[in-house]
């Protein structure tokens, strides 16, 4: 058994990290709030995107949805993890989807915001494209637009068929998803399905003749990038969301394990201390009945 | 005719900007300068990097808002603003928009290729809206 003085400095060093992941885990608990309020007000400004699109878009030919349309060739995915670990398996969770469900790894093409995602598909030998600064924790919607520059000039210019973001989706708290999301090319029918219920949501949108100033394809070829915007705007504050969710619960799981082992080596010391204690008690009994006798 | 005032909303990404009710609005499109009343046709319409300005009456008092590029979505009896960024007039950073209007001079001045000029003289127009609004001081 170790001595009462091991078991001593152990409890100490599990106490000090167990100090530092809680203060982790309250950090972000801060955080997930902060980014919370922002993921509901970007809300309404997609929304509104995205019903502008639909109503275009029901008086458009197909062509103007897309630029050239490429049968064969590569796939980019665009990638969103962190710079930080200590977040249980925020950021191994969206690499590994990724890597399961792409099709060639000499077809596809990676870019990659947040250093953790670069590291991973770097080590595995794939072709990388650009690199993102990760944003902050509060994304800004700055940050976003290199973002949403590099993704559109890449599918404009046809060196890509199609391109995809894997980011992690926020349910609540406990629970983030990883996700693979189609970007490009965009779909018809992804705008169609969407208008009933959109149109149910505001009532006061009957059917109206929309005009468009200069016209209806000059506005739609400057929405797209802005839907894109909005998208991936949405992607990053949600990881960022999903990440802050995802290092409060491994904290909080890795503050409890310490309790436990601090509480299960508090026993451990006690007992050596009463281990001690009787064991003096009996030298000294002993002691006295030697000279006793 | 319909009613004296339309509903405006203002989006960015970031926030909902503006909620709230005016009579008048007037603002740059692609287009040229627009005026919008209450029970306008349907119409939506580009807007490029220019000052926003919104007339209500019953405060009787102009806002002026710097926005930066995006669309206006008008329906009789509502106004919506979808923009990048828009600003109020006590929001804006002079020294850096001054900063980012010497930034795209100079790269307008060293002529690269097709899209950064373009992106330059964006980057231009919202430095000079911004300062334009800063020092607005009602009609």
């Amino acid at each position: 058994m170790a001595t009462t003085r091991e078991i001593q400095l152990r409890i100490r060093s599990i106490k000090g990290t167990q100090q530092i992941t809680r203060a982790m885990k309250l950090v972000s608990t801060a955080k997930l709030q902060k980014i919370r309020a922002i993921a509901q007000s970007n809300t309404p400004y997609f929304q509104a995107v995205y019903q502008t699109m639909c109503s275009i878009l029901a008086l458009t030919g197909d062509d103007v949805l897309n630029g050239p349309m490429l049968q064969s060739g590569k796939s980019a995915y665009l990638v969103i993890t962190s710079d930080r670990g200590l977040a249980g398996g925020y950021n191994a969770n969206v690499c590994k989807l990724l890597e399961r469900s792409m099709g060639s790894k000499e077809d596809a093409l990676i870019l990659t915001v947040g250093r953790r995602g670069r590291e991973y598909f770097s080590r595995r030998g794939f072709t990388l494209g650009q690199h993102f600064e990760t944003p902050a924790e509060v994304p800004e919607y700055s940050g976003v637009r290199q973002i949403q520059d590099a993704v559109m000039d890449l599918y404009r210019s046809g060196t890509v068929k199609e391109i995809y973001v894997a980011y992690t989706s926020f349910q609540n708290t406990l629970s983030q998803t990883a996700t693979l999301m189609k970007l490009f090319p965009l779909q018809r029918e992804d705008f169609m399905g969407g208008e009933d219920e959109q149109e149910s949501k505001h009532g006061t949108m009957p059917h109206v003749l929309m005009n468009f100033e200069p016209g209806p394809e000059a506005v739609l070829a400057n929405i797209i990038p802005r839907y894109m915007g909005g998208i991936l705007y949405g992607v990053l504050v949600e990881s960022s969301a999903s990440e802050q969710g995802a290092r409060m619960t491994a904290m909080d799981s890795a503050t409890e394990n310490a309790q436990d082992i601090c509480d299960k080596l508090t026993l451990q010391y006690n007992r050596a201390r009463q281990g001690h204690i009787t064991q003096e008690i009996t030298e000294i009994v002993n002691g006295a009945s030697a000279l006793e006798g | 005719m319909a009613d004296k005032q339309f509903r405006l909303r203002i989006l960015t990404p970031e926030r909902v900007f503006y909620e709230g009710m005016a009579d008048m609005v007037i603002f740059q499109g692609v287009e040229g300068e627009l005026g919008v009343l209450p029970g306008h046709i349907p119409l939506t319409t580009l807007i490029s990097s220019s000052s926003f300005h919104i007339l209500t009456e019953d405060k009787n008092k102009t806002a002026v808002v710097a926005v930066h590029e995006g669309f206006v979505e008008i329906l009789p009896d509502q106004v919506t603003l979808l923009t990048e960024a828009a600003e109020w007039p006590e929001e804006i950073d002079v020294e850096r928009a001054e900063r980012a209007k010497e930034r795209a001079q100079k790269r307008l001045d060293n002529s690269g290729d097709g899209l950064d000029i373009k992106r330059a003289q964006l980057a231009m127009q919202r430095a000079l809206t911004r300062l334009h609004v800063h020092t607005y001081k009602g009609v």
